[in-house]
């Protein structure tokens, strides 16, 4: 760059822009002083410094005002969904439900399969024996012997398990508000299909919601559950558990071999 | 378990700041958030390497920095192969009617652009993140004498563009 004036013995273009922000000691800053007053067209270099500063001023300040993009947190928090299956995250496994017709075995049910459905919010709606004659509709405390507590004690997500004739699988576990883990769940029996959550605290797993199979005609000719076609309750038992995100594959693993204490399996 | 929980709080309280880093260095909000985005992998991948108890926002801005050049140098091996006049018209035009979409003002985008990546890229830790020139030297990884001519070079072609628009207008 070219000036028509040349510096004072000392000064130079880096001194006069740290003169100009502010970052010079006393005496270098006498110094520059000094030349100010010998060549008076420093000052418009100086100025030019202060321009700069001066005009980038809040220029780019938009995201301190705005919160964190929720993906950005999921991020780095690890909450984002990983590659493949290896986290199961509630959202995802409602998605594969609603798009998931009746297992075609269970077809040939609908006859035996009841209208309507029951949410059964909170414990012993319809009592925990095992004896009953109906496997799947048990709410509230399970015996550990009961089918539905030894699968929610050993299933792995999305990995279906066979049930005194039937199946099962659990969808999502996840953390609720109280602490303690819980599971997301499907069962199809002989005569009936349920969505349910269930939480386990030390001593077994009490069904804390349970919704009733539902034989509305999906597309393909078979049969979905009541909750693919109305979520919402299911959503606002969730919301009642204040349930945390889906826990990855790992953390369920550790829960699942760790006879499901939440203590022998830290968060991260 | 827990510190690494905590480091990671640290990172997200830290997210507005690199996003506005990041938005400085690009000038446009989306791509803002892809850099800070590809950084925060980066970051996370290597999460072992950060060493507790220096500064987490110089370590981090560092990777968006980083990132940033790496992009730009892809970009502009792409960029070799086209009409390079054409390209900078394009370009200018372009980056005015991006700017004035974004909130951004058209006059700061239009005068950062005519600066080299490493002077924008010092020009923004300093002016807009408020780093002294000797952290910025830090963590650009050069000495603080080749910021500091750097840094006075790149601010007075900001300033001559300023007071001679007509120029580029």
């Amino acid at each position: 760059m070219t000036r028509p004036y040349s510096y004072p013995e000392g000064i130079t273009s880096e001194i006069l822009m740290a003169y100009a922000d502010g970052a010079l000691q006393d005496a270098d800053r006498a110094r520059v002083e000094a030349a100010l007053a010998a060549v008076p067209e420093l000052g418009a270099e100086i100025a030019a410094y202060r321009q700069s500063l001066a005009m980038l001023d809040g220029a780019f300040d938009a995201p301190l005002r705005e919160p964190v993009p929720a993906h950005l947190e999921a991020l780095v928090m690890g909450h984002a969904a990983a590659p493949g299956p290896a986290v199961v995250s509630l959202d995802a496994a409602r998605a594969r439900r609603a798009n998931r017709g009746f297992p075609a075995w269970a077809q040939g049910l609908a006859a035996c399969l009841v209208f309507g459905m029951g949410a059964l919010l909170g414990s012993g709606a319809t009592g925990g024996d095992p004896a009953t004659p109906d496997t799947l509709l048990v709410a509230g405390r399970l015996a550990p012997s009961h089918p539905i507590a030894r699968a929610l004690e050993t299933a792995v997500s999305a990995e279906p398990v066979s049930l005194d004739g039937g199946r099962f699988v659990a969808y999502a576990t996840f953390v609720a508000g109280s602490g303690a883990p819980c599971r997301e769940y499907e069962a199809f029996g002989e005569s009936d299909a349920v969505t349910g959550l269930a939480c386990r605290s030390g001593s077994g797993w009490q069904v804390e919601f349970l919704q009733r199979g539902n034989p509305a005609s999906s597309p393909d000719g078979g049969y979905q559950l009541a909750s693919s076609a109305d979520p919402a309750l299911l959503d606002a038992a969730l919301l009642t558990l204040r349930a945390g995100p889906g826990l990855a594959a790992d953390a369920e693993a550790c829960l699942i071999a760790n006879g499901w204490n939440p203590a022998a399996c830290p968060a991260e | 378990m827990t510190a690494d929980r905590s480091l990671r709080r640290d990172i997200v309280d830290l997210i507005p700041r690199l996003r506005r880093f990041a938005l400085g260095l690009t000038g446009s909000p989306a791509d803002a958030d892809d850099l800070v985005q590809t950084a925060l992998e980066k970051a996370l991948s290597r999460l072992d390497q950060y060493v507790p108890g220096t500064r987490l926002d110089s370590w981090l801005c560092r990777i968006v920095q980083t990132s940033w050049i790496d992009n730009r140098r892809k970009a502009s091996r792409r960029e070799d192969t086209m009409d390079t006049e054409a390209m900078d018209r394009i370009t200018d035009t372009g980056i005015t009617n991006h700017a004035d979409r974004h909130g951004i003002r058209a006059d700061v985008d239009r005068a950062l652009a005519t600066l080299s990546d490493d002077q924008r890229a010092l020009v923004i830790l300093v002016l807009v993140e408020g780093y002294s020139y000797q952290e910025a030297a830090d963590l650009s990884g050069v000495p603080v004498g080749t910021v500091m001519s750097r840094l006075s070079r790149a601010r007075m072609q900001m300033t001559r563009f300023l007071t001679q628009p007509g120029e580029l207008a």
